[in-house]
């Protein structure tokens, strides 16, 4: 019964009008964003420029955030995240100019001096959108030679003082978020990584299943709210009801042939742009890793897409499919604003980021953060879907949230 | 295995409602008609016997099993709502094979099942046509036939005639009869030409309570030598409904023929005629009115 009920509703799923939806979405983002992808070649000795690297170096730390801190004033508007979503901090002039001058106090030089070295630096690059974020990444304010670590982080604390939580200069974030510029041997160390350990095929699934992750925190409520809602707007309860078929036969048929519709497209989309990074692997003399794709998107993806389908599924059983829409849209778009930078796979975000080709060593030294994680909110899923049968199994004896439903 | 259903003692209480008070009931195989006023627990009753509700107190036992063995009993009975219908975007035989499938019919019983249901309800050349562009006939067409598509031992029919015409209603019936040989046949309903039509063994229920238990004859004979007809000038009706219990009204012009219960001769010219359950059903109600 199972069997044959699975794929009747994988049936049902395919010809729903919200699935062309999903598959759509799905395809024009995913192809979108990864055309836009990076090549990976091989480092040159003579280039200007090889990336950034993250650093743990207390003057790099200092001279990111100073840097941050310079432009932020100059453009008059602060970046924070006080409760996970973005929020624009505009000062008064005074609070402005409290902020130049500790600014002034950390350098040693007059604001004036600064904002003249600010200029004359970025006029060195051109306009193009490369040269652009190698500027951005480029750009630092070195501290006095005078100012002590300690000292520094007081100073951020009066600078969080002034513009409010969630800025960019709490210690959490201006510690993470260092980034210094990389020599021609780290470079080299880099695409090492990328073509021994990840076969190139890794770094870009990696990759794919940043983006892909975004949009699956997401797709999948609409997918399971629409099932679920499904019987409700048919009249067809009380018959399905009154049918022989277990709870957790009917509620696990739909749930797997969900996800199975959902997770199929993402592997063949993620096993088609593979075949272009085969190629691109062979072309580096790189023996690329086949099952990247598939490896990738069961232990990124798979977890993700069963926890906001099984959450979709328990809110609509429960409550009603606006419940479980809103419920699920506020915390699908506050996990990617909780997300501490784009490269941020520890922790227990819904949305690991990882949005750069490569940083094989940086990933793999945190991997098991992200396996614990995936599990996390797989066990989260498995979880919630117990709890939708065994309501579905009250639901069927006449019961509900407001009583008689039936 | 025997079919009966054996309901003793049953109520249902939502909140501080009871719906049924404390219902004793058998039912042998055949047609069996419950009848009652909207509200009267019919619904509640059938869905109590089909298992989507839970009694509050007494025993149900459906074919030797107690209803609280729900999985067992819904392998036994076919239940059809009072408003069922089908996802949209399946077409009937989809839609049969879906529901024989939870029923847990395997796939060379559904396709042997599954064509031989829609041609006894006369939807074979209709197989292909989507639930969403049915008429409500043919709903409560497919809607029989996914009830029996397992062959369950009791089928339950809740006011399966409600909204069709007056051609689809006789078909409905006729259906209901045949496919009564061999099992219980439920069927609740508030309109008593679907009982006199089909049953012969009926219960009234009013305000959660049995209030006639028996046969269609034993429900006639409430009203024997009691139906009257007569003609009266038209000024004079309401005066008659005021004094009796009118069951029909015929009008043509001045003069109105109406058909009447009462204990005595209500005028010289009134003749006896003979009752339908219909007399007999009101006669019921209006003496519960009265009590």
């Amino acid at each position: 019964m199972f069997g044959t009920l699975f794929v009747k509703e994988c049936k049902q799923v395919m010809r729903s009008l919200i699935y062309i939806i999903y598959l759509l979405i799905m395809i024009v983002f995913l192809v979108g964003q990864m055309g836009e992808t990076q090549v990976i070649k091989e480092p040159k000795p003579d280039q200007d420029y090889y990336g950034v690297k993250e650093s743990t170096d207390e003057k790099i730390i200092m001279g990111n955030a100073l840097a941050s801190l310079v432009q932020e004033i100059t453009y008059e508007s602060f970046a924070t995240y006080p409760t996970g979503f973005y929020k624009a901090v505009i000062l008064n002039q005074e609070e402005l100019d409290q902020l130049k001058s500790i600014v002034e106090d950390c350098t040693g030089k007059s604001w004036n001096q600064i904002r003249e070295e600010e200029i004359a630096f970025f006029e060195q690059f051109g306009d193009g959108v490369e040269e652009s974020i190698q500027a951005g990444n480029s750009y630092i304010v070195l501290p006095s030679d005078n100012l002590e670590y300690s000292d520094f982080k007081l100073k951020m604390q009066q600078v969080c003082d002034i513009i409010g939580r969630g800025s960019n200069y709490e210690e959490e974030n201006y510690e993470k978020g260092a980034k210094e510029l990389m020599t021609y041997e780290d470079a080299m160390n880099e695409f090492h990584g990328i073509c021994e350990t990840d076969g190139i095929t890794g770094a870009y699934m990696r990759m794919f299943c940043d983006y892909a992750g975004i949009l699956l925190a997401i797709m999948p409520i609409f997918l399971g709210v629409t099932r679920c809602a499904r019987d409700r707007r048919s009249n067809v309860e009380g018959v399905i009801f009154s049918k022989k078929a277990s709870s957790s036969v009917i509620i696990l048929s739909r749930y797997l042939a969900n996800i199975t519709m959902m997770f199929l497209p993402i592997v063949i989309i993620a096993l088609i742009m593979q075949t272009s990074y085969c190629y691109q692997a062979s072309t580096l003399g790189v023996t690329p890793h086949y099952l990247a794709f598939v490896s990738y998107s069961v232990m990124w993806l798979l977890p993700e897409i069963m926890f906001v389908t099984a959450v979709a599924f328990l809110l609509s059983e429960v409550f009603n499919w606006i419940v479980a829409v809103v419920v699920q849209m506020f915390y699908g778009v506050a996990a990617l604003m909780g997300s501490s930078g784009l490269q941020d796979i520890t922790g227990l975000n819904l949305i690991p980021r990882w949005n750069t080709v490569g940083k094989t060593e940086a990933f793999f030294a945190n991997v098991n953060q992200l396996y614990f994680n995936r599990l996390f909110y797989t066990l989260l899923a498995i979880g919630a879907i117990i709890l939708t049968i065994i309501w579905y199994g009250y639901k069927r004896r006449g019961g509900g949230l407001y009583g008689k439903k039936h | 295995m025997d079919t009966t259903i054996k309901i003793t003692d049953l109520s249902k209480n939502f909140g501080s409602k009871q719906a049924l008070k404390n219902i004793s009931l058998d039912i042998d195989q055949g047609m069996f008609g419950l009848l009652g006023p909207n509200g009267a627990g019919k619904t509640t009753l059938m869905k109590i016997i089909s298992t989507l509700l839970k009694k509050s107190s007494g025993e149900v036992i459906v074919c030797g099993i107690p209803v609280e063995k729900s999985s067992e009993i819904r392998g036994l009975i076919g239940y059809l709502p009072q408003d069922f219908s089908m996802y949209g975007n399946m077409n009937a035989y989809e839609a049969l094979d879906y529901l024989a499938t939870l029923s847990g019919m395997k796939k060379s019983e559904r396709k042997t099942k599954v064509p031989e249901l829609l041609e006894k309800v006369n939807l074979l050349e209709q197989r292909k046509t989507k639930v969403k562009a049915m008429s409500g006939g043919m709903k409560r067409r497919l809607g029989i036939a996914q009830s029996m598509i397992h062959d369950p031992k009791v089928i339950i029919v809740d006011e399966p005639t409600a909204g069709l015409d007056p051609e689809e209603r006789v078909r409905f019936r006729n259906l209901l009869c045949e496919i009564a040989k061999d099992r219980i046949v439920l069927l609740s309903t508030h309109i008593v030409g679907d009982i006199e039509a089909t049953c012969e063994e009926i219960a009234v229920l009013n305000q959660g309570e049995i209030v006639f238990r028996g046969t269609v004859r034993e429900l006639l004979k409430l009203v024997e030598n009691k139906v009257y007809t007569l003609e009266i000038s038209t000024s004079e009706l309401d005066m008659m409904k005021e004094r009796y219990l009118v069951t029909g009204i015929l009008t043509s012009g001045s003069l109105t023929k109406v058909k009447l219960i009462s204990d005595e001769k209500p005028l010289e010219s009134a003749t006896l005629c003979a009752a339908d359950v219909e007399d007999a059903y009101m006669y019921l109600m209006k003496q519960q009115e009265v009590k």
